[in-house]
């Protein structure tokens, strides 16, 4: 990765320091005298195999695990709610946040949060919620939804980021990146040290040890577990691990799957609330473990995808992803894993249709960093789409449409004809908006056109071939 | 929800689930079977190659040349006894740099005015419990005279790095280390803070230190 020269002109101290030792002194005085190759420490085919036995394993003995990582949340001095479904964990959290009146809350990035749709909540309670991750504050500040797992404003340029800070901040327009960056640290830095509770999501949890940890390349995550004087984790159910061992080799396998990092920047373990004698850190550390249809989804032939350690590596590689973005799936999780999950999570009718908002080309199987058989699990949701759910017998077609887009260069202009031939089937153009592509979340920022009758490409097809 | 009835339903999923390799066997433990070598230069090329800089020794020349740099007088700390260079802080103090109390006041009340002291402050000292040579990584933790604030919050992270704790990497580490639930909290720190958010360009410093400097102590 290219390194910007201002970064690297103050690190080695052109702007006027003392090099007491100069970077790469040290280095060099070791070089050619490394022994192996350091992707050899982790053996990356060997490690993604024992992530996926991990991940299988926990999710066979679920209840055992939770049971026994409640047990140790407690011993560590903090407290364990159990929520059914959103209602109840945003009812939960509420009554947590809510012993203050007019809170301020702070959140790092979590895809459970927003499944659960916590901000308005929160916000219809009174409370004050400040989104901490750059890309998710940037939604905010835009009111949006987060379109990508792991880089959620993809489809803003950094000239619309300009426009908004500039709009929203009272600043003065500027579209350089790295300006955008300090403008959101000294703003977002106020409510890191005054808010009253933070509330984080759970990458890992690890049933030995009662521990969650948060992974950011931000320091986000950890400074919203680290400052407030409440730190509350919301954690789907199946985000656990037996061992802290076990944790280690799946942040291993996230990072180099998420970014191609071999460890995101932080990886923050954390263990209860701070102890007798820590100079800082929360008092309070509140766990809540959310079902919210992940038991549905257990018990169903799609058990699999709960062994997901959300990594978006699917999402990059899917080409009807990189086609469409993640707003067009209107869900929480997007892409080949959110086809598979979210019909599983939400109200099945609801999402029943992203099973077939796949080309089943397979990619993201072979990207997967826990193996997870995503083409044969996007088959049994479309089976049980068809077969549960009347409306969308018609789907049929539709599925020949894809199978079709798969074979061709351009995906999406296939998509597009797709669209247009069962825009023709259901003869009205607003079937666009609701499916395959339910576009809540795209249509309120960007219009999305329904696709024309006939397309420009088409009509000079038909018109030249009939001259 | 009552834990019993929500792990009862959990229980009754499990029973249906029809996972692939049933009965899913732990893998156990990894044992890795490396030779003994030095790792150190390992660390400083992975260390590196996430723009930390490295330095050799002489903790406080770097500390001082840092807050030269910076234009500052005050940092946050640990407290000298977890820092693995004798003296340290009070060499600081004799050149009149001011650090900032990193223990919260009894009273919870007292916690956000005391926090937001630390707005303006430039630099952070620490010392890693533990650095991985696969990753560039240091590890610090919570406890007893050591701040979690004091390593993320300032600008600048100077780390002292004893290189007897330098591990292959955090998994080879983790089978090591015993009950990690002890401490409250574990950080593991693999560069500086940065973000490709803003149209994916990488840019440093969004919430934790933009610069992270590892002083190596043998
Ligand atoms: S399904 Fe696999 S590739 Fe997709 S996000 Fe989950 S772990 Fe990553």
């Amino acid at each position: 990765m290219g390194q910007p020269v201002t970064f690297r002109r103050r690190a080695v101290g052109e702007m006027g320091t003392p090099k007491p030792a100069a970077v790469g002194r040290a280095a060099r005085r070791f070089m050619g005298k490394r022994q192996w190759a350091i992707d050899d420490f982790t053996p990356m085919e060997e490690t993604r195999d024992r992530a996926r036995m991990i991940r299988l394993h926990t999710l066979a003995n679920l209840h055992r695990y939770l049971g026994q990582f409640a047990d140790s949340v407690e011993r560590n001095g903090g407290t364990v709610l159990w929520a059914a479904d959103a209602a109840e964990a945003n009812r939960l959290i509420s009554e947590v946040v809510g012993r203050k009146e007019g809170s301020l809350v702070i959140k790092s990035k979590s895809m459970v949060t927003e499944e659960l749709d916590l901000n308005a909540h929160l916000q219809g309670d009174g409370h004050t919620v400040v989104e901490t991750d750059l890309g998710e504050f940037i939604v905010q500040l835009a009111e949006d939804h987060p379109s990508h797992i792991i880089a959620p404003v993809m489809h803003l340029t950094r000239q619309d980021i300009g426009a908004l800070f500039h709009e929203r901040l009272e600043i003065p327009y500027t579209d350089d990146p790295e300006e955008l960056n300090a403008v959101a640290r000294r703003h977002l830095r106020r409510f890191f040290l005054s808010a009253d509770v933070g509330i984080s999501g759970v990458n890992t949890g690890i049933a030995e040890t009662g521990s969650i940890i948060t992974v950011t390349n931000e320091g986000n995550g950890w400074l919203t577990t680290a400052a407030p004087r409440t730190h509350i984790a919301v954690m789907g159910m199946e985000r656990l691990v037996p061992t802290f061992e076990d944790a280690a080799t799946i942040v291993e396998v996230l990072a180099r799957s998420a970014t191609g990092q071999r460890l995101s920047v932080y990886t923050n373990v954390v263990s209860g609330p701070r102890r007798p004698g820590d100079p800082d850190g929360p008092d309070e550390f509140v766990v809540v473990i959310v079902d919210n249809g992940r038991s549905r989804v257990l018990s169903t032939d799609a058990s699999e995808i709960l062994a997901c350690i959300r990594c978006g590596a699917c999402l990059n590689v899917c080409p009807v992803f990189r086609e469409v973005g993640g707003h067009a799936y209107g869900q929480v999780y997007p892409g080949p894993v959110g086809s598979v999950l979210a019909p599983g999570l939400a109200d099945f009718t609801e999402a029943a249709d992203l099973p077939f908002a796949s080309s089943l080309c397979g990619a993201c199987r072979e990207v997967c960093p826990v193996r997870i058989d995503i083409p044969k699990l996007l088959v049994h949701q479309r089976v049980r789409a068809i077969r549960e759910n009347d409306p969308f017998r018609w789907l049929g077609p539709g599925l020949k449409l894809y199978g079709q887009a798969a074979k061709r260069p351009r995906v999406w202009k296939s998509l597009l004809a797709a669209g247009r031939v069962a825009g023709r089937m259901k003869g009205r153009d607003e079937w666009f908006h609701r499916l395959p592509f339910h576009a809540k979340g795209w249509t309120q920022s960007r219009d999305f056109p329904a696709p024309a009758r006939q397309s420009f490409r088409q009509w000079w097809k038909e018109n030249r071939d009939g001259t | 929800m009552e834990r019993s009835r929500f792990l009862g339903t959990v229980e009754e999923a499990v029973g249906a689930a029809t996972l692939p390799g049933l009965p899913a066997p732990h893998p156990g433990r990894a044992v890795p079977d490396l030779a003994e070598v030095d790792l150190t230069p390992h660390f400083i090329e992975a260390f590196e190659l996430l723009d930390g800089v490295v330095h050799w020794g002489a903790a406080l020349e770097v500390i001082t040349g840092i807050m030269t740099e910076r234009g500052t007088e005050e940092f946050l700390s640990w407290d000298q006894e977890h820092l693995p260079a004798d003296g340290l802080l009070s060499a600081l103090a004799e050149r009149g740099y001011r650090r900032i109390s990193t223990t919260l006041p009894a009273d919870p009340e007292g916690r956000v005015p005391h926090q937001m002291g630390y707005m303006d402050a430039r630099v952070g000292i620490s010392a890693a419990v533990a650095a991985f040579a696969e990753s560039g990584s240091v590890v610090v933790t919570s406890g007893p005279g050591r701040s979690r604030l004091a390593s993320v919050i300032p600008a600048v992270h100077v780390v002292l790095v004893p290189t007897d704790r330098i591990f292959r990497s955090l998994s080879h580490w983790a089978a090591q280390v015993e009950s990690p639930g002890r401490l409250a909290n574990l950080m593991v720190i693999s560069g500086p803070s940065r973000t490709g958010d803003i149209e994916l360009t990488l840019t440093r410093g969004v919430h934790g230190p933009g610069e992270i400097h590892a002083v190596l102590l043998q």
